[in-house]
């Protein structure tokens, strides 16, 4: 089955067809999600939450107006800004990793530390300026994508996008120097 | 220096593999989840949330009322007064009623006219009598209207006092305006 054929069959309720939109597209948007989220179980949880959106949204997706994937990463976007802007509490990060990251030019980054390392060089950020940041930083969105996805105009995306880069920049090198 | 950090950190976030541990497992329990009947309890208990507020509101609301509308009536029981004295606030048809009748005993030279209102007793009402008929009907009437309802200034008047009126006493004290219509 194509994707095309996927969907239209999901949107008519066949649970078999969307389980295989969701083996398809799972990895891909754990990985969005991650990098906006950095803990892997509030991730599976949004995870979880943006597929169940999907299955229950999925007959108003319009293919002519954007990409599936474009229409994925909407939803997942939001549910993890919606998490994000919930979350109570600070989750705890070893400072050595950001120390030692920062200091050796040749560090390895095992992936393992990614989620803590990006928690920590985003602590300063908001959540729009984090999903700014991952979508056209980190996943390489064009603008207008980025746009279609966080409703922002093009000048907020600039604006959010030039201060999470100056404040990412500025806390790795105070770690750097510490 | 501080763009090569940056750029080699956003590299290597790029460049991470990152993949969810028990994908499987995740899998399953999400297929579990979209078999699963929809859950409308978190929706109903909103609704119930809003329904029950609104409900608070109302009670709080009537209790308010009540209260001040039982406040008003033991005012009222301690002042030995029922609803139907209570001075009714006058329309702007009971004012212009007065006005005229105000305008009327003005008019007449034979009453004192001051700042205080109009001074009527028993010898300017004989002087009316030969002067000014209408205004003798008038303040016949009214006399009439008063021994019924406020007998102290109709004993002071018969005494051979003189009673002070003015619009406001007309309009307020001797509830001119239920006489007028009642007339």
């Amino acid at each position: 089955m194509t994707e095309e054929q996927l969907i239209n069959s999901s949107k008519q309720g066949n649970k078999l067809a969307f389980a295989q939109l969701i083996d398809k597209y799972t990895g891909y948007l754990y990985q969005l999600v991650f990098r906006i989220i950095n803990n892997e179980e509030e991730s599976k949880d949004v995870l979880q939450d943006t597929f169940i959106v999907v299955w229950q949204k999925l007959s108003q997706y319009d293919a002519g107006k954007s990409k599936f994937t474009t229409w994925l990463y909407t939803i997942a976007t939001r549910q993890a800004i919606s998490s994000l802007r919930k979350r109570k509490h600070l989750i705890p990060v070893d400072d050595g990793v950001m120390s030692k990251y920062c200091e050796d030019a040749h560090y390895q980054l095992a992936n393992k530390e990614v989620g803590g390392l990006i928690l920590k060089a985003t602590k300063n950020l908001s959540p729009l300026q984090k999903v700014v940041f991952v979508l056209r930083d980190v996943e390489e969105l064009e603008v207008d994508e980025v746009r279609q996805i966080t409703g922002l105009s093009a000048k907020q995306i600039k604006d959010n996008l030039y201060l999470a880069r100056k404040l990412v920049r500025e806390c790795l090198m105070k770690y750097g120097k510490g | 220096m501080e763009k090569d950090v940056y750029k080699r950190f956003v590299e290597d976030v790029k460049r991470t593999d990152l993949r969810m541990s028990n994908e499987d497992k995740f899998k399953q329990r999400l297929l579990q989840k979209i078999n699963e009947p929809r859950n409308y309890s978190k929706r109903l208990i909103q609704v119930l949330r809003v329904a029950a507020s609104i409900v608070l509101l109302l009670s709080l609301g009537t209790y308010i009322w009540m209260e001040v509308d039982t406040r008003e009536q033991r005012w009222l029981v301690e002042q030995q007064i029922n609803g139907n004295q209570l001075v009714q606030p006058s329309s702007g048809s009971c004012k212009q009623a007065v006005d005229k009748m105000m305008t009327l005993l003005a008019s007449s030279e034979s009453l004192p006219f001051s700042n205080k209102g109009v001074a009527f007793s028993k010898v300017h009402l004989k002087q009316i009598k030969s002067e000014n008929a209408e205004l003798f009907v008038m303040l016949e009437r009214m006399l009439v209207y008063m021994e019924q309802f406020y007998p102290s200034d109709y004993a002071a008047f018969q005494s051979g006092e003189t009673v002070q009126l003015t619009a406001w006493q007309l309009r307020k004290e001797y509830d001119v305006c239920n006489w007028i219509t009642n007339n």
